[in-house]
């Protein structure tokens, strides 16, 4: 453990109380300069600490940052997140950072975060809106031993686990849009991206990217009427950390499922948080546009659209809409 | 609907779409369930019927992924010209094909280019998962099956690649099974 993580954990355990810095010095076996600098550069990581050159320092707020050592704090997953965090205050985009981690081998369970992006995708190409330090933009890595005509099936694991997260954590009233929107109030407050590479019968290594939107006060005018965070739900501001442990705990645990118990008690999970099912939608896709209402979606995830003149249509991509 | 549920219909529509049939004609009481591959109209063109002469009018079209090798009798079969040496790129599972890496990008090949192993040659999509398909062979685009936006199926052949002389000896021969 470094000196300033030895610093931070002796802070936290003083829960906000002053420590002078003459204590501090001794039970850390540093001088007074070196904890001056060592303050300065958790500072600098977002830790909010007060100084007083007569009562010391006080910690009155843990970084809002996704830091790796606060993700580990109290995380209770079994590989995921256990191996290597990165974190990066600003990336192009955290899945990008990841697929080059992956081809470079790093191992299933590796977490790659950041405080803001400068090219979060969505679909076609879309960007995601990811501004600096208030929402959640993180990648994990994922090794699945299974065919690649299976791998769609990993999409609803995430958005249960993201949808779980979000109902175990807050009181928001969180729906699943087909396949893995999350929407709050018919708004979407996540989004799921997912890549791969894959052979014709093994995956080599896949890449699940989740974005959140969490303690975004305003949305830009363009998606204000489709996007929301929770602090526009709540008023409140929400700690990140908290809900990457969750959704960690929640995707490694549904994931271990999916292994284990095959895609149907996962299928069913998803079909109780989803708001699709019945639905009248337009669905857009490339030269095709389908109007119509939701059937069902079949034992693939694989969404059944009846349209006006009662012709079923298998839709396996392109943008939903309600209407 | 008797006997039969909508759980029932999409069940045997996957059946359908599996199968190597076109088309499927079932009747089962009052119900008739007339459903087709390629999104051709079934004939004869009727619906799903309960037996109290109700007609809910479903003609059920499923995905028209095999279309385009079926419709253009010109373009010679895969399978015809992977014995001449050319070795196909397959689809590595069921979903939409994109031969750019966003709208509006230019292709990630066409016909004509050289590839190598690494190089990606499209993308294929099934629920906001996105597979990028490698070449997985050296050599140069000789066909492209497949159309932007289309659905494809797993293994469908989206590409002929032509192997250059010189490089066939480097041992890719088991890519043209």
């Amino acid at each position: 453990m470094s000196t300033k993580d030895r610093l931070l954990g002796y802070l936290k355990e003083c829960k906000g109380d002053w420590v002078s810095g003459e204590l501090l010095s001794r039970r850390i076996g540093i001088t007074r300069s070196a904890i001056w600098k060592n303050i300065s550069k958790l500072r600098e990581e977002g830790y909010v600490i007060e100084s007083s050159p007569r009562k010391g320092y006080s910690l009155s707020r843990i970084s809002e940052m996704l830091l790796p050592n606060e993700i580990r704090e109290g995380l209770d997953t079994g590989v995921f997140g256990r191996g290597e965090i990165i974190h990066f205050r600003e990336t192009d985009s955290t899945n990008a950072r990841a697929k080059e981690l992956a081809i470079q081998g790093a191992p299933e369970g590796t977490l790659i975060v950041s405080e803001s992006q400068t090219k979060g995708r969505g679909r076609k190409g879309r960007s995601w809106f990811s501004p600096s330090e208030a929402g959640i933009y993180a990648s994990l890595i994922l090794r699945p031993n299974m065919p690649p005509n299976e791998a769609p099936r990993i999409t609803f694991v995430t958005a249960v686990s993201a949808a779980e997260t979000l109902l175990a954590l807050t009181s928001l009233e969180v729906a699943i849009k087909w396949p893995n929107d999350i929407l709050v109030k018919n708004r979407k407050i996540a989004g799921i991206l997912t890549e791969i590479s894959a052979e014709m019968d093994t995956i080599d290594y896949m890449v699940v990217g989740l974005g959140m939107n969490v303690n975004n006060p305003l949305l830009p005018d363009d998606i204000e009427e489709k996007a929301t965070s929770i602090f526009i739900e709540t008023g409140k501001r929400f700690p990140k950390v908290r809900i990457v442990r969750e959704y960690l705990r929640r995707q490694e645990k549904y994931y271990r499922i999916l292994r284990d118990s095959g895609f149907e008690p996962i299928l069913r999970r998803w079909k109780e948080l989803t708001n699709t099912i019945g639905k009248r939608i337009v669905v857009e896709m490339i030269g095709k546009r389908y109007t119509g209402v939701v059937q069902d979606v079949d034992q693939e995830g694989v969404l059944i659209l009846k349209d006006e003149k009662g012709a079923f249509h298998r839709i396996l991509s392109g943008d939903v809409t309600f209407m | 609907m008797e006997g039969i549920d909508q759980d029932d219909v999409i069940q045997i529509l996957r059946m359908l779409e599996e199968s190597t049939f076109d088309e499927l004609h079932l009747e089962m009481g009052g119900l008739k369930l007339v459903a087709s591959k390629s999104g051709k109209k079934a004939s004869p063109a009727e619906g799903m019927k309960s037996d109290d002469g109700e007609s809910t009018e479903s003609k059920v079209a499923v995905e028209p992924a095999v279309q385009a090798r079926k419709e253009r009798p010109d373009i010679p079969q895969p399978s015809d010209i992977e014995e001449n040496g050319f070795i196909a790129i397959k689809a590595p599972m069921l979903g939409t094909f994109y031969g750019a890496p966003k709208p509006g990008a230019p292709p990630f090949v066409e016909v004509g280019r050289l590839v190598s192993e690494d190089d990606s040659v499209c993308i294929i999509e099934v629920m906001k998962l996105f597979n990028t398909v490698k070449a997985n062979v050296r050599g140069r685009i000789a066909k492209i099956y497949a159309e932007n936006g289309q659905m494809v199926e797993y293994q469908q052949t989206l590409f002929l690649v032509e192997e250059l002389e010189g490089t066939a000896e480097t041992g890719e021969e088991e890519n043209a099974s």
